[in-house]
């Protein structure tokens, strides 16, 4: 098995009295992108913390990268919080080229880095603007622009593209798409169908606690819900009648196994055309998984 | 990376003080301090020492934005993200508020000379400027420490600079009266022994004890300074 790019056993961190991970179980591999799904204080941020080596743990460990999170692992990740991070007065260029430095970049490199960057998003045009003048769509790029302008071995995006138009967010995750190419992604979304399109693996947590994880696929598992098109369009089942839904399927809630599903549908005289067990989206997992936890 | 910090930290006062700020700030400084106040204290030797003490009236202020504003705009937690060091953060924010406090008393100290040299005044000899840019430059990195220790602590850029503002008059109010209160009580043999050793001039062991006086106050506010920055990589309080 390959290292991980991020491995977090039993985790606590608490701010205070608040306890924002119990006992946190993750991994994020060495490539592709990896979703943290999670509703709004279940502790995405801080998990995102823990990696950078920004709270101090009650109890547990991270290795990030192969090592205790450091300055020196910081050398080799880049991050966008749910803030873009850039100095509001100051110009899109002015924060990049600065941000390049900071990150020892001399500054002529860091400019044609800023420049490229830029390009390739589409935001030269908004290189000289303040970014307080930038839309929120805007800002959200100069954000990413900030985070994608150094090659990193882990990438941490927060809501990347909150905010962003369907035509740019859809770029924007092309661009993550190519990114975990080459680094180990790590996507915090409350976006479940971005996850489900972009994530090679979901992680889903919930109050400080990893609820579930797995591929998008391993996470949809289908239930005891069925999918079927007779050739009369009507199906009936244990002595109800159902409609079919605008493709013509008729869903089916059985209880039973696909097999014992169809066993009865065609006792009851139904000609079944197509039938199918009916796949769970990632969304209602998430949900499913949130509400028994209420 | 010190760089970076000092020349993002430039970018952000240019930008927000605007070109009017600017001209603002250079009438203020390079036009009434710069040679009005100089011009009233009548002694060359002591009006010189106006652009010893300027600085602490630059650099600290802008001091108390280094952490307190990057709160403010919310940019301190992606700075902490980075691969920079407590002591590169420090460096990069104390390089660009004690060069700006020197840079604007510097022109400000020209200024006052070649208007001076125009208008025939007297002007001090070499040494009294030695000494203005020697306690310049340590005015300058101490108040720009000490805006940076309360900048650490405050909760927004607002009260920094109004904590700041406080210990400014504490010190600026405080001290002299502490110093008139305490004169009565000490000894005449260790009044004279003060006034002795300044008997020497611009170099003499008193001077020399202010230098290392100062030395040891940055050396002390710096070490201090750079051990309490290591918690605000711990965002949890630890």
């Amino acid at each position: 098995m390959t290292e991980a790019a991020v491995s977090i056993e039993d985790l606590h961190v608490r701010y205070g009295r608040i306890r924002a991970l119990e006992g946190l179980d993750m991994r994020v591999p060495a490539g592709g992108v990896t979703g943290l799904l999670g509703r709004n204080g279940a502790g995405k941020t801080t998990t995102i913390r823990a990696i950078l080596g920004l709270v101090h743990p009650e109890k547990g460990e991270v290795r990030v990268l192969g090592s205790p999170p450091s300055r020196a692992t910081r050398e080799r990740i880049s991050v966008l919080f749910a803030e873009h991070g850039l100095v509001p007065e100051m110009t899109l260029m002015e924060n990049l080229v600065c941000w390049g430095m900071i990150n020892s970049l001399r500054r002529a490199e860091a400019r044609s880095r800023a420049e490229a960057v830029l390009h390739a998003l589409g935001t030269l045009h908004s290189a000289a603007a303040p970014v307080r003048e930038l839309s929120s769509g805007n800002m959200r790029l100069a954000g990413l622009a900030r985070a994608f302008m150094l090659p990193r071995d882990l990438v941490l995006l927060d809501e990347p593209t909150a905010s962003l138009d369907p035509v740019r967010a859809e770029e924007i995750r092309a661009g993550i798409r190519e990114l975990a190419g080459r680094s180990a992604v790590l996507l915090s979304t409350h976006n479940l169908v971005e996850a489900e399109e972009l994530c090679d693996r979901v992680v889903i947590i919930h109050d400080g606690r990893k609820l579930a994880g797995g591929t998008p696929e391993e996470l949809s598992e289908p239930g005891d819900v069925h999918l079927v098109r007779t050739e009369d369009g009507d199906a009936s089942f244990r002595g109800n009648e159902y409609t079919p839904d605008a493709r013509g399927f008729v869903r089916i809630d059985s209880g039973v196994s696909a097999a014992d599903t169809l066993a009865e549908l065609v006792r009851e005289g139904n000609r079944v055309v197509e039938f199918r067990p009916e796949r769970k989206s990632l969304s209602q997992t998430f949900l499913e998984l949130a509400e028994e936890e209420r | 990376m010190i760089a970076g910090l000092a020349l993002r930290e430039m970018y952000h006062t240019a930008r927000s003080m605007g070109k009017a700020g600017l001209v603002r700030f250079l009438l203020v400084y390079v036009g009434l301090l710069g040679m009005l106040i100089p011009w009233q204290m009548g002694i060359p030797e002591v009006a010189i020492m106006i652009f010893g003490l300027l600085p602490l009236y630059i650099a600290g202020p802008a001091g108390v934005d280094a952490f307190a504003g990057e709160r403010d705009r919310s940019t301190l937690e992606t700075l902490l993200a980075s691969p920079v060091s407590p002591g590169q953060l420090l460096a990069g924010k104390l390089m660009f508020c004690s060069g700006f406090a020197l840079m604007a008393t510097w022109v400000a100290m020209g200024v006052y000379s070649l208007t001076s040299v125009l208008s025939g005044r007297p002007l001090p000899g070499p040494l009294p400027y030695v000494a203005a840019i020697v306690l310049g430059v340590l005015t300058a990195v101490l108040s720009g420490l000490a805006g940076m220790t309360v900048s650490l602590k405050a909760r927004s850029a607002r009260s920094s600079q109004q904590w700041y503002s406080l210990v400014l008059v504490g010190v600026a109010v405080g001290l002299p009266l502490l110093a008139r209160a305490l004169l009565p009580h000490v000894p005449q043999a260790l009044k004279d022994a003060v006034v002795s050793a300044f008997a020497g001039g611009w170099v003499s062991l008193g001077s020399l004890g202010v230098l290392a006086i100062l030395l040891l106050a940055i050396a002390a506010l710096g070490g201090s300074l750079k051990v309490r920055m290591r918690r605000l990589w711990i965002m949890n309080g630890g």
